[in-house]
């Protein structure tokens, strides 16, 4: 009988279909994992209380106060300063690469449905783009329970698409999205690195919170490879570079850890929050820096 | 710098470190891929310093093979300063000529004993490790052992016993075969020797054909052998040889004068005067004539007997003996018969038994009303074309066709059987003779025994005659002299067109009319022969009947046709002697006894519906015998050495260069002249494959430290 912790394991995941049930079972994980409650500090607060005029809800009036000050007040709550969370979920072909059991997209689509289910559960409203060189699709931010439906269903459906257009994507939805929220990236941030950078840049103009999670193949990260091979593109059909790997082997690590090392250096002068996830390893790390992310916000 | 050609051919390995690096790449994995921006700016970058690496290490690995089979392919080099002596092994053929003419006596020496001292000779400066062979040369080339040896002294051993053959030498072919053992042995010297009296006959000099192989094989070669040519012997001067015994006509009878033509020819250089030359027949008296034969000339002599028995027998001649004993005696085996046994077959449908005899039957028959005992050697026996016998019982030696209208499929068959098998067919078609048949059924365009197609020649009011020839036809050479027979007062009147095929080269025209149509013609079909006449024996064509050569030529014809005694029974050195026996023979094998008096057993063979025992040992020429078990009888072979052997002239100057153009070869005066040159030419060769060895060595090192030196920079730059 598997501990609920295994499911922190990616490849464990790749048995269940359903991402709701992927969710629960990742987020209840980490939580049990952590022997403390997240909901210190974020449950839905109240704020302060104020006069009743007509109109307002009779269910909302606070009749302790009234006993005591013979006055109708109103008890006001945070709901309205709750998070709203926007997961924008590669969909690209290259996220469709696996070394082992499981490839980057489908590690986004379990980080993408434990992080709304983790929002969920902290009454913050959540809502999801899919994409790759234009929008997929598109769920609005909800903070309801049952929104969590919607978003994982949406997720299920998500399916490999075409080349990526980070920028232009970034571009659009910093124009689209017009109240601050926290936009989560998940991607392999494969593209332009200039165009990547302007695009992130836009939403922190807009003030937004940007948390990015950059998603990798182990294989992308050591280029393991020996005997001579035929590159094929996975988003450009027909380009392809016949090479022997472990001669070209150091070009590449310097070239991808150069890129990596951009990425990160910008992000922070941007004050971005990047992680690098490698499809192996478990999901704590993620909600581990979402949750830290969380709380330095509060 | 000669090398060993053979493993240059392992050159090609050179290319293996290219294959290997082709056949990686073919064998690449396809990997679907999503970091290309990565991957494409590395190998930009970093492609042409790797070329330069792959193509470096593979430039060394090529280097590495060809330098290891260069070493092994022993090469050498004159004198390089510096470097340690060591003289390249040699891999040395001799060719030792045992040709007939290795006979010859001088001073009681053969030739070929001083032959044998020469090889001795050339292997007494070989050194330890030189590779060798002796190739005999005879009309085939023989090797003394299967390929080149070490062992110097087994090869003095085998030389011991060895004796000069009856045959020609045949140097394109033991050059060929020396070529050969020279590509079985690795040392890289390589060397020919030819040990000869120096007589042009065996050389055939200029003749390109005969010399093909061999001179294809040196051109090819990358590494010509030296050539050395070793004469033996001084000049000799005399030497008389019987060339040629024969009966004057083809078929030889008992009771008949029968004349034998011998021809002396002298190839020395004086007049050999009133030189003897003996006849004899079996053990019969011995006939002697004396006759001169001028320097360069022959003489011809003939004698006659009279053979009383019908048998095998044989004819000998020889003449005084001289230094090159072999050929001053010749003996001709000859099969005597009763009878020459002929099948008329007369068109005529009404012939009966008591129709008179035609004047054909008559000239193969003559009959004397005063002297009923009367015969000629040709017996003929007359029958209706349906009513023909069958050939295959072994009783006819001719068979003439005069008129016959066609034949039936079983006849052509038959008759083409009994040709095939050396009989004589003449052919003499007409009036009767339906033309159409002839061709579809015996000529078949050229391939049946017919020589030529028949077709109706148009009539002409005036009648064609024959052409006088100088013939030189032995059926009708006896008419070269008008006075036997004027064949200019043959008239035709009417006669058959012969249109033989330009390509059939069997086929010949022996006389013709004056309008050129042939008059005779003849073809060779398997072992016998077909004479093909453009008339009839009948007035209404030609009045040929009524002369009086008429009978005769008939004769001469009949000899010619049934003289070929199948198989031969004189033969060429090294051909196979045959005897045909009856199919229903008890005991089927038969006894040969050679010239040296030895008994084989052999056994008979069924070939073709008949009984034939073959012996193939005839490698010594002389008289050999065929016996059979049951009745005793036999029959003798003369198996004789090549003519041209008894011609001791010496390679002539022009001769002499295309030898020397062809062969690279270097004519040696004699034994020292040839030791000096070999001395002065291997004095300062060294060989060069130590050297080699120690370039590979450090090429082998350069390979391995760029290859770790190009590793470790791969793994530092990760």
């Amino acid at each position: 009988m598997p501990e609920i912790v295994d499911y922190l394991k990616p490849e464990s995941l790749q048995k269940l279909a359903r991402m709701e049930i992927v969710a629960r079972l990742v987020v209840e994980g980490f939580i049990s994992g952590m022997h403390k409650s997240p909901h210190r500090g974020f449950s839905v607060e109240f704020a302060e209380h104020r006069q009743y005029v007509p109109g307002d809800e009779i269910r909302h009036i606070n009749w302790k106060a009234y006993a005591r000050s013979d006055r109708y007040y109103i008890k006001q709550y945070e709901e309205e300063t709750n998070l709203r969370g926007y997961i924008l979920l590669d969909c690209s072909a290259s996220m469709s690469y696996k070394s082992g059991a499981v490839s980057k997209l489908f590690y986004g689509k379990c980080l993408a449905a434990a992080l709304s289910y983790l929002m969920l559960k902290q009454q913050d409203s959540v809502g999801l783009v899919t994409f790759d060189n234009m929008v997929r699709s598109y769920v609005p931010p909800r903070a309801a329970p049952t929104h969590l439906k919607a978003i994982t269903h949406r997720i299920d459906e998500a399916r490999i698409g075409k080349e990526t257009s980070l920028s232009a994507i970034f571009h659009d939805l910093a124009e689209r999205i017009k109240r601050r929220g926290l936009i989560i990236i998940i991607s392999d941030l494969f593209d332009d690195l200039k165009d990547i950078l302007s695009g992130l840049s836009h939403f922190r103009h807009r003030k937004h919170e940007v948390l990015v999670f950059q998603v990798l193949d182990p294989d992308e990260l050591n280029f393991p490879f020996r005997n001579w091979t035929m590159f094929n593109s996975l988003e450009d059909d027909g380009h392809r570079v016949l090479t022997e790997p472990q001669r070209v082997r150091p070009a590449y690590l310097r070239s991808f850890g150069r890129f990596t090392r951009e990425v990160r250096r910008n992000c922070r002068q941007k004050r971005i929050d990047y992680e690098q996830l490698d499809t192996g390893v478990p999901f704590d790390v993620a909600l581990g820096t979402y949750l830290a992310k969380r709380i330095g916000n509060l | 710098m000669p090398l060993n050609p053979l493993f240059l051919l392992w050159l090609g390995l050179a290319g293996a470190p290219v294959i290997i690096h082709l056949l990686n790449r073919r064998r690449y994995r396809v990997l679907h891929w999503g970091a290309m921006q990565f991957l494409e700016e590395s190998v930009a970058k970093s492609s042409r310093r790797l070329r330069i690496e792959q193509l470096l290490i593979l430039l060394l690995r090529m280097l590495i093979i060809s330098f290891i089979v260069y070493a092994m392919a022993r090469p050498y080099l004159g004198a390089i300063p510096g470097l340690p002596a060591s003289r390249p092994k040699r891999n040395v053929v001799v060719i030792l000529d045992r040709s007939m003419s290795m006979r010859y006596d001088e001073h009681r020496v053969s030739v070929f004993a001083r032959a044998k001292e020469a090889v001795a000779k050339i292997i007494g400066v070989l050194e330890k490790g030189d590779s060798l062979n002796v190739v005999l040369a005879g009309d085939e080339a023989e090797p003394t052992v299967p390929e080149p040896i070490v062992d110097h002294d087994r090869i003095t051993a085998l030389l011991k016993d060895v004796e000069p053959g009856g045959a020609q030498a045949n140097f394109a072919l033991a050059m060929e075969e020396a070529q050969a053992q020279l590509d079985k042995s690795h040392n890289p010297l390589r060397e020919i020797y030819i040990v000869t009296d120096g007589q042009a006959s065996g050389w055939y000099a200029e003749s390109e054909g005969r010399w093909f192989a061999a001179l294809t094989k040196l051109r090819r070669g990358s590494a010509k052998p030296k050539v050395y040519v070793l004469p033996v012997g001084t000049q000799r001067e005399e030497n008389a040889a019987v060339v040629a015994l024969r009966p004057a006509l083809d078929s030889v009878g008992i009771y008949q004068e029968t004349r034998f033509d011998v021809r002396v020819s002298n190839f020395g250089r004086e007049e050999r005067k009133d030189l003897n030359v003996s006849f004899s027949v079996d053990d019969s008296e011995e006939q002697v004539a004396q006759v001169d034969v001028p320097p360069g000339e022959s003489a011809s002599v003939s004698f006659s007997h009279k053979f009383d028995e019908a048998d095998s027998c044989l004819v000998r001649v020889r003449i005084d003996p001289d230094a090159l004993p072999a050929d001053d005696r010749m003996t001709t085996s000859v099969d005597v018969y009763d009878a020459i046994h002929v099948l008329l077959v007369d068109g005529s449908a009404e012939r009966t038994a008591l129709t008179p005899p035609g004047p054909l039957e008559l000239a193969l028959s003559p009959r004397d009303k005063d002297h009923p005992d009367f015969k000629t050697l040709l017996a003929a026996e007359v029958c209706r074309a349906d009513e023909m016998p069958q050939l295959s019982t072994g009783k006819y030696h001719l068979v003439v066709l005069h008129d016959v209208a066609e034949l039936t499929h079983r006849h052509v068959s038959e008759i083409e059987r009994f040709v095939d098998a050396g009989g004589g067919l003449l052919i003499l078609p007409g009036g009767r003779t339906r033309p159409k048949a002839y061709n579809s059924l015996l000529y078949r365009d050229s391939d049946g025994p017919l020589p030529a197609r028949l077709e109706h020649a148009p009539r002409t009011n005036d009648p064609a005659r024959a052409m006088a020839q100088a013939f030189t036809h032995p059926a009708l050479a006896a008419f070269r002299d008008p006075k036997s027979g004027d064949f200019t007062l043959i008239e035709v009147r009417k006669h058959f067109r012969l249109m033989p095929d330009a390509r059939d080269k069997a086929a010949r025209v022996l006389a013709r009319l004056d309008n050129t149509d042939p008059l005779f013609m003849e073809k060779k079909f398997g072992q016998g022969k077909v004479i093909v006449t453009a008339v009839p024996i009948d007035e209404a064509w030609t009045n040929l009947q009524k002369r009086s050569f008429f009978p005769p030529l008939m004769h001469y014809l009949g000899y010619y046709l049934a003289g070929s005694v199948h198989p031969p029974r004189n033969v060429p050195l090294g051909s196979p002697i045959a005897r045909l026996l009856p199919l229903d023979l008890p005991d089927r094998s038969v006894k040969v006894i050679d010239p040296e008096g030895e008994q084989h057993e052999i056994d008979a063979k069924e070939k073709g519906g008949r009984l034939v025992a073959t012996y193939s040992g005839t490698d010594r020429p002389g008289v050999y015998r065929i016996e059979e078990h049951e009745s005793g009888r036999r029959t003798y072979y003369v198996v004789r050495s090549p003519v041209g052997e008894s011609n001791l002239d010496p390679l002539n100057p022009r001769e002499k260069i295309w030898v020397e153009e062809q062969l690279g070869a270097s004519f040696a005066e004699n034994w020292d002249d040839l030791r000096t040159r070999l001395f002065a030419e291997s004095k300062d060769a060294r060989e060069l494959w130590q050297l080699i060895v120690v370039l590979t060595i450090g090429l082998v090192l350069l390979e391995t430290y760029l290859t770790g030196r190009f590793a470790k920079r791969m793994r530092t730059e990760r």
